[in-house]
C-alpha cells in the first residue's frame, strides 16, 4: 500500500490546497529527519490489525528543517501520514477541520458516508500507546459524530497506530 | 462539480458548500496560529471563523454532524473573538431551529459557558502575570469581572 | 489608604486648586499623602504643587511602560513620582505624580500611545488592571494614608474609572449654571450604581458648589434643590458644600485662596475648612495648627501678589505699583541656604528660578524669631525675608527684613510694602531713603525719578500747603543728586519735572502760585542749568513733537535775574509769515535760540595759533580740506593748548567768550568749545561739566542780553561782541562785565557748589574784564538791570564806576 504524501490534495478535495502541500512538505521533513528515504516501509496498527505500507514523497531540502519548528514538523507530518493512510486504507475524506475546543482535529466522512471525528498526533520517539490513550480520551468528547478515532504517528521507525474511541 | 472559488462573494450571493468548508478549515488554522503566537489579530481571525462556520451551518441541517459541529464552531469562535453577545445570539438562534436536537442545544450552551470561562481565565492569567501587585490586592479574576462589567455598561458611567 | 477623587463635570470650578489645598492641608496635619493628576488631556496639578526638581515623567509614562509587553522589568513608582517639601518637624509627607511632562510634544505622543495600548472600555481588562496596579503599587511602596486623584472633566473613560472603581469618596464640584448642574446631577446619581470592587461600599459623594458670589444660604438651598430634582427615593443629597468666589481664582492666574470682594473676611477659608473637616475628619489637635499655617500662607501669597494702587499712594513711596506675579511664587519648597531649608513661600525673579529674591517663613512666635539670619550670606540673592503668622483674630502679621547687597538684614517691621521689581533694584529693597533712591537713579533706574520729584515737592515750603513737613535739607539733597545725573537719566529728569497738567500732583494751589509753577521754577529750571548740555539738547529736541516744551530755565535767567522776558514761541510767532499755516519746524524754533557743543577750535585759539611761529605755517589759507582739518585738530591737542593758552610767564590767559564758548548774534547761537573747556578744567582743577555749564551760562547771558525784551518790547538790536579776527583781541569790558555779573547772580540762585567753584577759579585766570563782578557783589540786582537797559539803549559804555 503506497501512501504518496504529495497526492494529499487529490485524496482530500476539501483540504485547503495550500495546507495539503504544507502537510506533505513537513511530512517529508519528518521522515527525512528520522533518516528515512522515500519508499520507506511502515507498519500501521489499524485498530489492532497491522497493515504494511510504503510511504512515498518527493525529497525535500533538509535545510528546510531549520525553518520550521520541530513540533510543527512532527504534528503536521503526522497529519499528512494519517490522512494519506485513511484515504488509501479506508477510503475516508476530510469534511471539515474541527476547532480545538471541539476536542478533535478533523471531521471526516468514511466510505459508508458516516461522520467520523479524528484526532491526530505525532511523536519523535517510538512509544505510541501512551499518546494514543491520551488522544482517545480527548476525541471521545467530540459530539454529534458517528465514530471517533485517534491516530498517532511515530517517525522513529516509522510507525503509526489508529484506534477508535468507544 | 462547481468550480471552487478562493474568495466568497458578498452576503447574498450563493457560495457552494464545498468552498465554504475549505475556507472555514483554512480560517480555523489561521486563527489558531495567530492565537498561538499571541497576535492581536487573533480575535478578528476568530470572528472570520465564526462567520464562515455560520455560513456552513446555514447550508447544512442541524441534525447532521457537520451541521451541528458547524453551529458549535460558530458559537465557540464568536466567544474567542470577544463577541460574546454574538455567541449568545447564535445559541438562541440555533436552538430555535427546527431539527435542533436537545443534545445540540445543550452542547451549544455548554460550549458558550465553557469558553467564556476559559477566556476569562486566560485574561486573568495574563493580568496576573503582567500586574502582580494589582492581582495580589484585588484578585486577577475580580479585575476581569470589573472590566467586563464596565464593558457591559458600554459607557464610562451608567448615566444612560 | 483612603482614595478621594476630585471631579467636575465642567472646568473652571477650582477643582485642581482644591486638590492642592487638600493635599497640603493633610500633609501639614501630619498625614502621608499622594496626589495623582489623572486629568491626562489637560494636566495642571504640577502647577499647583511644587516639588523639588519637578517630575519629568508621570502617570502616562508609568502606564505606557507597564502596559508595554516589551518592557523588561516592572516600572517602579518611585521613578515617576516626586516629593514636595514640608516644614521641619512636620510628620506628614506629600508626593505628587503628575500626568507627565505636559505640555511638551513628547507628552501628547505618549498619551496617544497609551490610548492605543489599552482603552479602558476593553474586556481584556489590561487598561483597568494598569490603573489598579498603579494604585496598588502606590499603596505598597509609599503607604500613604490618603490618595488624592484629580480627575478629568466631562464623561471620560479615565474619569469614569477614577470616580467609580478607584475612589472611596468623590468630591464633585460645580457652579451655579444649568449645564454644570444638570451634568453634575447625572454623574453623581450614576455613582450610586457604578461598578465597584467586590466588598467595597458605595462611593461617598460630596457635592460642592463653588464660586458663589451671592448669599450663601440662598445659593446652597437653590443648588441642593436643583441637584435633587427628580431624585428617586434614597437618591437625594442632604448636604451641599459651598465655596465662595475668589476673584483671583476667577482671573485664573493665582495660586492662592483669598477673601472675595464683598464677603466678610475669612469667608473662603471657613468654607474650605468646613468642607475638609467633613471630607477628611482629623483629630483637631492635628488640624488647628496645620490649618492656621495653611491659611497664613495663602494670605501671605495674596499680599505678595496684590497689585494695589492704594498701597502705592499711601506712603511717601509712590511707585508705579507692582507686585509679584503668581508664576513667580512657589509654595512650600526646599531652598539651599548653606544647607537645605524649608520655606513656606518663595518668590523668584524672572531670570533666576533657583535662588529666590524673597523667602517667607511661618513662625508661631515671630517676634522672637531669629530664623531670618540664616539667609544673610554675602553671596546670597535673597534680599528679603518675611516672618509671618496669624494673630488671635486670624489677621496676617508680618515682620519684614530687607538686606542690602552683601550687607546684613534690617528689620523693617510691618511697614514695608513689597514692590517687585522696583524695590529690588535698590541696594536694599527696604531702604527707601532719598540717598538710596538717588543711588538707584544714578545707577540707571529711572523709575525712581518721579518719586524723587514728588518727594522734593513735599519737602519744599510749598509742600506744607499739602500737609507735608518741609525739609529743606532733603529738598537740597534731591536737587543736588538729580543734578549729578548723566546720560539718558539726565534728560529724563528734565522731562519728569515739566508740569503735566493731567497729573494731579500739580493740582495743589496756593496764593503763592501752583505746585506746577513752583516745580518749574524751583526744580526744573535750576536742574536745566546744572545738567549737561546734552541733557538740555535732548530736552529741547523732545519738545519738537509737542510744539515745544516750556523753556523754564531760560525764563528763570531772563525774567528773575536779568529783568527781561524771553519767549521763544513769541519770537517764532513774530517771525513766521502772517496768514500762512504755522508749521512747527525745528529749524525755525531753533533759529530763535540754539546752542551746541563743538569740537572745533574756537576763534581766539585760531587767532593765537596764527600768531605763533610754531603754527603759522601749519594753518593753510583754505578754509576747508583735509589739511585744514588736521591742522585744526592739532590746535586743540593738549600740548598745543598748553603752549597757546599760557603766557611767557606760564600763567594762564583764558577768556570765556571766543575761547571757551561763544555767542553768535547773527544766528542766535551759543557754542561751547568742549576740547578747550576740558583742557581748562584740568588746568584749573575743576569739574569739567561744571565748567561747561558756567561757560554755557555766561554765553547765554549774552544771548539774553541780545534777545531779551524789555517792558517796551525792545531788544538790544545792535548787540555785538568783538571778534577774534583782530591782531590783538580784547574782550568787551561792558559785555563781559554784565555777563559775569549776571552769571554770578544766577549761580547764587542755583547754589551749585561745583559750578560756583568753577566760576571762581576761572575768574582767577581771566583778564580784568572778567573780574569786574567781584567789585559788584554789593550792587543791587535792580541797579544791574538798569545798567543793562542803559547799555542796550547806548547810554552805558562801561561798568567801571559800579565795579
Amino acid at each position: 500500500m503506497l501512501l504518496d504524501l504529495h497526492r494529499l490534495n487529490e485524496m482530500h478535495p476539501l483540504l485547503p490546497p495550500s495546507e495539503a502541500a504544507g502537510y506533505a512538505y513537513r511530512g517529508a521533513l519528518a521522515l527525512q529527519r528520522g533518516g528515512h528515504a522515500p519508499g520507506v516501509a511502515t507498519t500501521v496498527d489499524d485498530c489492532g490489525t497491522p497493515v504494511g505500507t510504503t510511504v512515498g514523497w518527493v525529497g525535500v531540502d533538509p535545510s528546510g528543517e531549520g525553518q520550521v519548528d520541530r513540533i510543527s514538523i512532527t504534528e503536521d507530518g503526522a497529519t499528512a501520514f494519517s490522512l494519506a493512510f485513511l484515504s488509501v486504507a479506508r477510503g475516508w475524506t476530510v469534511e471539515l477541520r474541527l476547532q480545538r475546543f471541539q476536542f478533535g482535529d478533523w471531521l471526516m466522512i468514511d466510505s459508508a458516508g458516516d461522520y467520523v471525528a479524528l484526532e491526530v498526533s505525532g511523536i519523535e520517539g517510538d512509544y505510541l500507546p501512551g499518546r494514543l490513550r491520551e488522544k482517545l480520551d480527548q476525541v471521545r468528547k467530540v459530539p454529534f459524530c458517528d465514530a471517533r478515532f485517534a491516530s498517532v504517528v511515530a517517525f522513529g521507525a516509522p510507525q503509526a497506530a489508529l484506534a477508535q474511541a468507544e | 462539480m462547481p468550480r471552487k472559488r478562493l474568495w466568497p462573494r458578498q452576503n447574498d450571493e450563493f457560495v457552494d458548500l464545498e468552498t465554504l468548508k475549505i475556507l472555514t478549515s483554512d480560517a480555523i488554522r489561521r486563527a489558531e496560529g495567530l492565537a498561538d503566537v499571541g497576535s492581536g489579530g487573533a480575535e478578528a481571525a476568530y470572528l472570520d471563523v465564526s462567520l464562515l462556520e455560520d455560513r456552513v451551518a446555514r447550508l447544512t441541517s442541524p441534525s447532521t454532524a457537520v451541521g451541528a459541529l458547524a453551529r458549535q464552531g460558530a458559537v465557540g469562535s464568536a466567544v474567542l473573538a470577544g463577541a460574546t453577545e454574538r455567541a449568545e445570539e447564535l445559541v438562541i438562534s440555533y436552538s430555535a431551529e427546527e431539527g435542533a436536537s436537545e443534545e445540540l442545544r445543550d452542547e451549544l450552551t455548554a460550549t458558550l459557558t465553557r469558553l467564556v470561562e476559559v477566556r476569562r481565565a486566560d485574561r486573568a492569567d495574563a493580568i496576573r502575570e503582567r500586574f502582580p501587585c494589582a492581582s495580589a490586592r484585588y484578585g486577577a479574576e475580580e479585575i476581569v469581572r470589573l472590566a467586563e462589567a464596565i464593558v457591559c455598561q458600554a459607557e464610562p458611567l451608567p448615566i444612560g | 489608604m483612603e482614595t478621594i477623587t476630585f471631579y467636575s463635570y465642567k472646568g473652571g470650578t477650582g477643582r485642581t486648586l482644591l486638590v492642592a489645598h487638600t493635599a497640603r492641608y493633610l500633609a501639614l496635619s501630619g498625614k502621608r499623602v499622594v496626589a495623582v493628576d489623572l486629568d491626562l488631556e489637560a494636566p495642571g496639578l504640577h502647577y499647583r504643587l511644587a516639588t523639588a526638581g519637578g517630575a519629568q515623567r508621570g502617570v502616562v509614562d508609568y502606564l505606557v511602560d507597564s502596559l508595554n509587553v516589551r518592557t523588561a522589568a516592572d516600572p517602579a513608582v518611585a521613578d515617576y513620582i516626586s516629593e514636595a517639601a514640608v516644614p521641619e518637624g512636620t510628620s506628614g509627607r506629600l508626593w505628587l505624580m503628575p500626568a507627565g511632562p505636559a505640555p511638551s510634544g513628547d507628552y501628547w505622543k505618549r498619551l496617544n500611545q497609551l490610548f492605543q495600548l489599552a482603552p479602558l472600555l476593553d474586556a481584556s481588562g489590561a487598561g483597568l488592571a494598569a490603573l489598579l496596579d498603579l494604585k496598588a503599587r502606590i499603596e505598597s511602596d509609599l503607604a500613604p494614608e490618603y490618595l488624592l486623584l484629580d480627575a478629568r472633566t466631562g464623561i471620560t473613560e479615565v474619569g469614569g474609572v477614577a470616580t467609580s472603581v478607584l475612589a472611596d469618596k468623590v468630591v464633585s464640584l460645580f457652579v451655579d449654571n444649568p449645564e454644570s448642574i444638570e451634568g453634575t446631577r447625572a454623574v453623581i446619581r450614576s455613582l450610586r450604581h457604578v461598578v465597584r470592587p467586590a466588598g467595597s461600599p458605595s462611593v461617598t459623594v460630596f457635592p460642592v458648589l463653588s464660586r458663589v458670589t451671592e448669599d450663601l444660604d440662598k445659593a446652597r438651598k437653590g443648588a441642593l434643590d436643583d441637584l435633587n430634582d427628580g431624585a428617586a427615593d434614597g437618591e437625594a443629597f442632604e448636604e451641599l458644600y459651598v465655596i465662595r468666589a475668589d476673584p483671583d481664582v476667577d482671573v485664573g492666574s493665582e495660586a492662592s485662596i483669598g477673601p472675595p470682594p464683598k464677603a466678610p473676611p475669612e469667608g473662603a477659608f471657613r468654607d474650605y475648612q468646613f468642607l475638609l473637616s467633613a471630607l477628611v475628619p482629623l483629630d483637631t489637635t492635628d488640624v488647628s495648627p496645620a490649618w492656621a499655617r495653611h491659611v497664613a500662607v495663602q494670605k501671605l501669597i495674596e499680599w505678595l501678589t496684590a497689585d494695589d494702587e492704594e498701597l502705592g499712594r499711601r506712603r511717601f513711596l509712590r511707585m508705579n505699583p507692582r507686585s509679584f506675579r503668581s508664576e513667580q511664587i512657589t509654595e512650600g519648597i526646599q531652598i539651599s541656604a548653606g544647607k537645605p531649608q524649608y520655606v513656606d513661600v518663595a518668590a523668584f525673579p524672572d531670570d533666576n528660578r533657583t535662588e529666590p529674591a524673597l523667602v517667607a517663613l511661618y513662625e508661631q512666635d515671630f517676634d522672637g524669631s531669629t530664623a531670618y539670619r540664616q539667609w544673610g550670606q554675602g553671596s546670597s540673592r535673597v534680599r528679603c525675608v518675611v516672618l509671618f503668622g496669624l494673630d488671635k483674630h486670624s489677621n496676617l502679621r508680618r515682620r519684614v527684613f530687607t538686606r542690602s547687597r552683601y550687607g546684613s538684614f534690617t528689620d523693617r517691621g510691618d511697614e514695608w510694602f513689597v514692590r517687585w521689581p522696583v524695590s529690588f533694584s535698590l541696594d536694599d529693597p527696604g531702604d527707601h531713603s532719598t540717598s538710596s533712591l538717588l543711588r538707584a537713579v544714578q545707577a540707571g533706574n529711572q523709575g525712581f525719578i518721579p518719586i524723587l520729584v514728588e518727594r522734593w515737592q513735599h519737602a519744599t515750603w510749598f509742600g506744607s500747603h499739602g500737609g507735608f513737613t518741609p525739609d529743606p535739607r532733603e529738598a537740597k539733597e534731591i536737587i543736588d543728586g538729580l543734578s549729578a545725573l548723566k546720560g539718558d537719566s539726565a534728560a529724563m529728569v528734565l522731562w519728569h519735572t515739566v508740569a503735566d497738567l493731567a497729573d494731579d500732583r500739580f493740582e495743589l494751589r496756593h496764593e503763592g502760585g501752583s505746585m506746577r509753577e513752583h516745580t518749574m521754577r524751583e526744580l526744573h529750571a535750576p536742574l536745566w542749568w546744572r545738567l549737561s548740555i546734552e541733557a538740555k539738547r535732548d530736552y529741547q529736541l523732545a519738545g519738537r513733537g509737542r510744539g515745544g516744551l516750556p523753556a523754564a530755565g531760560l525764563q528763570l535767567l531772563a525774567s528773575d535775574v536779568m529783568g527781561l522776558t524771553f519767549d521763544q514761541e513769541r519770537e517764532f510767532r513774530e517771525r513766521a509769515p502772517k496768514g500762512d499755516k504755522v508749521r512747527w519746524r525745528l529749524a525755525e524754533v531753533l533759529a530763535v535760540f540754539d546752542f551746541a557743543v563743538s569740537d572745533e577750535p574756537p576763534p581766539e585759539l585760531v587767532r593765537r595759533a596764527a600768531l605763533d611761529p610754531a603754527y603759522v605755517d601749519e594753518l593753510p589759507a583754505s578754509r576747508t580740506g583735509e589739511k585744514r582739518d588736521k591742522a585744526l585738530a592739532a590746535i586743540t591737542a593738549r600740548s598745543t593748548l598748553d603752549r597757546l593758552l599760557q603766557g611767557n610767564d606760564g600763567r594762564l590767559q583764558v577768556v570765556t567768550t571766543n575761547l571757551l564758548g561763544g555767542y553768535d548774534p547773527g544766528r542766535a547761537r551759543v557754542t561751547v568749545y568742549r576740547p578747550v573747556v576740558a583742557w581748562c578744567a584740568n588746568a584749573i582743577r575743576v569739574d569739567e561739566r561744571a565748567l561747561e555749564n558756567v561757560v554755557f551760562l555766561h554765553e547765554t547771558v549774552h544771548a539774553i542780553c541780545h534777545l531779551g525784551l524789555d517792558l517796551d518790547g525792545r531788544r538790544w538790536d545792535d548787540f555785538a561782541l568783538p571778534g577774534s579776527t583782530f591782531f590783538d583781541f580784547r574782550p568787551s569790558a561792558l559785555h563781559e562785565g554784565l555777563a559775569q555779573y549776571f552769571t554770578f547772580r544766577m549761580l547764587e540762585r542755583l547754589d551749585d557748589t561745583g559750578m560756583w567753584a568753577a566760576f571762581e577759579r576761572l575768574t582767577d585766570v581771566q583778564p580784568p574784564e572778567y573780574q569786574q563782578w567781584r567789585g559788584m557783589r554789593e550792587v543791587p540786582l535792580e541797579r544791574a538791570r538798569t545798567l543793562l537797559l542803559e547799555a542796550r539803549a547806548g547810554f552805558a559804555s562801561s561798568l567801571r564806576e559800579e565795579a
